[in-house]
């Protein structure tokens, strides 16, 4: 499908966009008519290494490799989120070692209160600024209301699913769930909305999921042999909470106040990722998502050398010590494949939740 | 004695003020032949701070390093910064105590100084926090390690988000940032936050900058007559953590007149000074390494430091809060990575270096990651960089030898 997707993109005229974090508000990009293209790098990560660092996030280095190679030819332009050291250093990167000719990076505000909510409109206004006077392109309130309502729906059917899939109405493995939520970032609505309606209507209407239900939690999952491990041994997704899918807000996006800041809102206040600084307000959600979907023990999986989740880690684990509920950490270099040693830990991990039999 | 035993009694030893006191008097003592008079007053600024952190006279608020220390004296708290402690307890050499403790919770991979702070506040040796502050600036570190010191203590943590870039909306939301802070911190301590003593920190900080600004301007001087070594310890140790103090201007004035006597006297540092070399980063190894003893052996000297830079204007005191912003958004560490190259260029060819040092400490990724596209810059510039991979407080991430091939190298490469 990305292959297809990204020789379309080749082919047509209109300018692509990628972006890398999901706190980017593409539907700037898409109520101008631009096409949003989520950069989710392939392996190996070494490229990057002679120009940032090697104990960098290998997702970073991954990101710069593939902009020294010019995987996606077809980019006119990034977006960039500050949302850590390193993502702040592959724009550096990228300005410096990469000619792209629209480079642009977003400040995201790491808290939550109203002030932090009108900082970040005005970075949304600047970045719309700045992408619609570099592109010829254009917006107005009602184009982007469009936008909204089309954008909205993407978010109800994900919801649907999240639901369905905690109630077990839904036959899907969870590496395909988080491939379908990947897929959001790289084909158009049109096109996504429609596949997403038809998982919602593969519903089986229910029946008793096998499986001990953990939570799958932490930042960029490349490598979905992990929960396909996690469910080869008995295990079962039964909600996720990473940077490609899951974190979606019960609320939409406002269609009834200045679009802007209905954006502002909308992302800012979503359950938050390790980066924001409201460290309890992030237990509280995750916390939220274990009672929401029974879940007996908790997979934490992180990129190596990502500050934000190792710092987290710890937090979190004396969270669950609390409540006595197992956490296991998983650190990925970002390779795809069968580790022997992820796969033997997972192994022990869902084998020594298998016979817990704690509620 | 054994290791138990050893921190039983240095954590007995430690929470005693009175310790502090007795200290102080054998260390006039013991440091009574120290060339330079501002390292006693650096000695004596650390004990009488600890001696007042954990006598809790005044509220005890932790801060990471580039939360201004003006701020804290304002409020009437004791500052106390753990990434500091960390680097002294990495001098003394007993880093390892705490870190083995540390990486029982933290990845290894973490920077060294907060896994060596954690390790300390889990064998409490460090005087409780009543508060903490830190800033997104400069690192992730400082949002996220203090949120969990704010899990592990109990205690409120305040957290100053400051903005990617200077201007005008940023400017209004840091300083909004700071009201709503210094309230609620009032509001917990007590203490109101009075004019009259936050304009006696801001001259007071501001006549430490002007001490700082003229030492930098001596520092140019051929031969070198401050080592880099001692900047990057005691001197960036003051800029870190006491600007506001009476001290921190005693501090500055005397090294003013240290270095400028020698400025007088035409003696550098090293004898037969060959190479003038700029070490890019806020910190170097702290425990005992051989980084400069192999620097001074081949005759060339670290003349300056990316620390020692001054980079904020004056504090305003009529609008202290707007100046405290303005000098966070103003370090060139904060924002895009030109501030930083900028600056080293800046100063590479204002102290007419041979080439530059980058020291990338392991886990920092903020320097780190910038660190090729800078010694590009330079290169471009003329001026041979080198990138120095290695750990700030961690002596097992540290190798001697190959540093030292290293080093060699670089410097038979500068002729």
């Amino acid at each position: 499908m990305t292959e297809a997707r990204e020789k379309y993109l080749l082919r047509q005229k209109t300018p692509v966009i990628g972006w890398c974090c999901s706190y980017v508000p593409i539907e700037i990009l898409e109520s101008a008519g631009l096409v949003p293209f989520r950069v989710l790098p392939s392996p190996p990560v070494e490229m990057g290494d002679a120009y940032l660092n090697p104990n960098f996030c290998p997702y970073v280095r991954a990101i710069m490799g593939e902009g020294l190679v010019k995987t996606h030819p077809f980019l006119s332009g990034l977006i960039i989120v500050n949302t850590c050291d390193g993502m702040r250093r592959l724009y550096d990167g990228w300005s410096y070692y990469r000619d792209l000719p629209f480079l642009h990076l977003m400040d995201l505000p790491r808290i939550t209160t109203p002030a932090g909510v009108r900082r970040f409109r005005e970075e949304i206004e600047s970045l719309a600024e700045r992408v619609f006077s570099h592109f010829g392109a254009a917006s107005t309130r009602e184009t982007m209301k469009a936008c909204f309502e089309i954008s909205n729906k993407t978010r109800i059917l994900m919801q649907q699913i999240e639901h369905l899939t905690i109630r077990g109405c839904l036959d899907l493995p969870a590496s395909e769930r988080i491939d379908l939520f990947k897929a959001g970032g790289i084909l158009p609505r049109a096109q996504y909305n429609p596949l997403l309606e038809r998982v919602v209507q593969s519903c089986d209407g229910g029946r008793d999921p096998t499986g001990t239900p953990v939570l799958l939690t932490g930042a960029m999952l490349e490598n979905t042999a992990i929960p396909s491990m996690i469910e080869e041994a008995g295990g079962r997704v039964v909600v996720h909470d990473l940077c490609v899918g899951g974190r979606q807000p019960e609320d939409l996006v406002s269609l009834s106040e200045d679009p802007l800041m209905a954006l502002a809102r909308h992302y800012l206040l979503r359950p938050p990722c390790a980066r924001m600084q409201e460290t309890e307000k992030r237990m509280e959600y995750i916390l939220g998502l274990i009672r929401q979907g029974g879940a007996r023990g908790v997979i934490y999986y992180v990129l190596k050398f990502c500050d934000t989740f190792l710092y987290e880690a710890p937090v979190l684990r004396r969270k669950l010590d609390h409540l006595g509920i197992p956490m296991l950490t998983i650190e990925s270099e970002y390779r795809q494949g069968r580790g022997g040693g992820v796969q033997t830990r997972i192994q022990a991990f869902m084998e020594m939740l298998n016979n817990s039999g704690t509620p | 004695m054994n290791r138990q035993r050893t921190e039983r009694l240095t954590r007995w030893i430690i929470r005693r003020p009175i310790m502090y006191d007795l200290m102080r008097g054998a260390l006039r003592l013991y440091y009574a032949r120290e060339e330079n008079p501002a390292f006693r007053i650096w000695v004596s600024f650390l004990l009488r701070t600890h001696r007042e952190a954990f006598a809790r006279s005044r509220p005890v608020i932790w801060c990471s390093a580039f939360v201004p220390t003006e701020l804290v004296h304002g409020l009437g708290g004791v500052p106390v910064h753990p990434e500091i402690v960390a680097s002294l307890i990495a001098y003394f050499n007993i880093s390892d105590w705490f870190l083995e403790r540390a990486d029982t919770r933290i990845s290894t991979d973490l920077c060294s100084f907060y896994r060596i702070a954690l390790g300390m506040a889990m064998a409490d040796h460090l005087p409780r926090p009543d508060l903490l502050i830190s800033a997104s600036t400069l690192c992730d570190g400082s949002n996220k390690f203090f949120g969990y010191l704010s899990q592990l203590y109990g205690v409120p943590h305040f957290f100053l988000d400051v903005p990617y870039q200077n201007g005008a909306q940023g400017r209004r939301y840091l300083t909004d940032q700071f009201r709503d802070l210094i309230d609620s911190v009032v509001c917990l301590t007590g203490i109101p936050w009075i004019k009259e003593r936050t304009d006696r920190v801001v001259r007071r900080s501001n006549q430490a900058r002007e001490y700082l600004l003229q030492v930098n301007t001596l520092r140019e001087a051929c031969p070198a007559p401050f080592p880099g070594s001692e900047a990057l310890s005691y001197g960036a140790g003051m800029i870190f953590c006491s600007l506001g103090t009476a001290q921190a201007v005693d501090f500055f004035r005397t090294l003013y007149g240290f270095i400028r006597q020698s400025v007088r006297r035409g003696v550098g540092h090293l004898s037969r000074e060959k190479r003038r070399l700029l070490w890019l980063h806020h910190i170097r190894p702290y425990y005992p390494n051989n980084i400069f003893d192999v620097l001074g052996g081949k005759r060339a000297a670290v003349v300056f430091e990316e620390v020692s830079h001054v980079y904020w204007d004056p504090l305003a005191e009529d609008t202290l809060l707007e100046s405290l912003g303005d000098k966070m958004m103003a370090n060139p560490g904060n924002g895009p990575l030109e501030g930083r190259l900028n600056t080293a260029l800046q100063l590479a060819r204002r102290y007419q270096v041979d080439g530059v040092i980058h020291f990338s400490h392991w886990g920092c990724r903020q320097s780190s990651g910038g660190a090729s596209a800078i010694a590009d810059a330079l290169k471009k510039d003329g001026i041979p960089c080198m990138i120095l991979d290695g750990d700030g407080g961690d002596p097992s991430n540290y190798s001697p030898g190959q540093t030292q091939t290293r080093l060699e190298a670089f410097l038979e490469m500068l002729g």
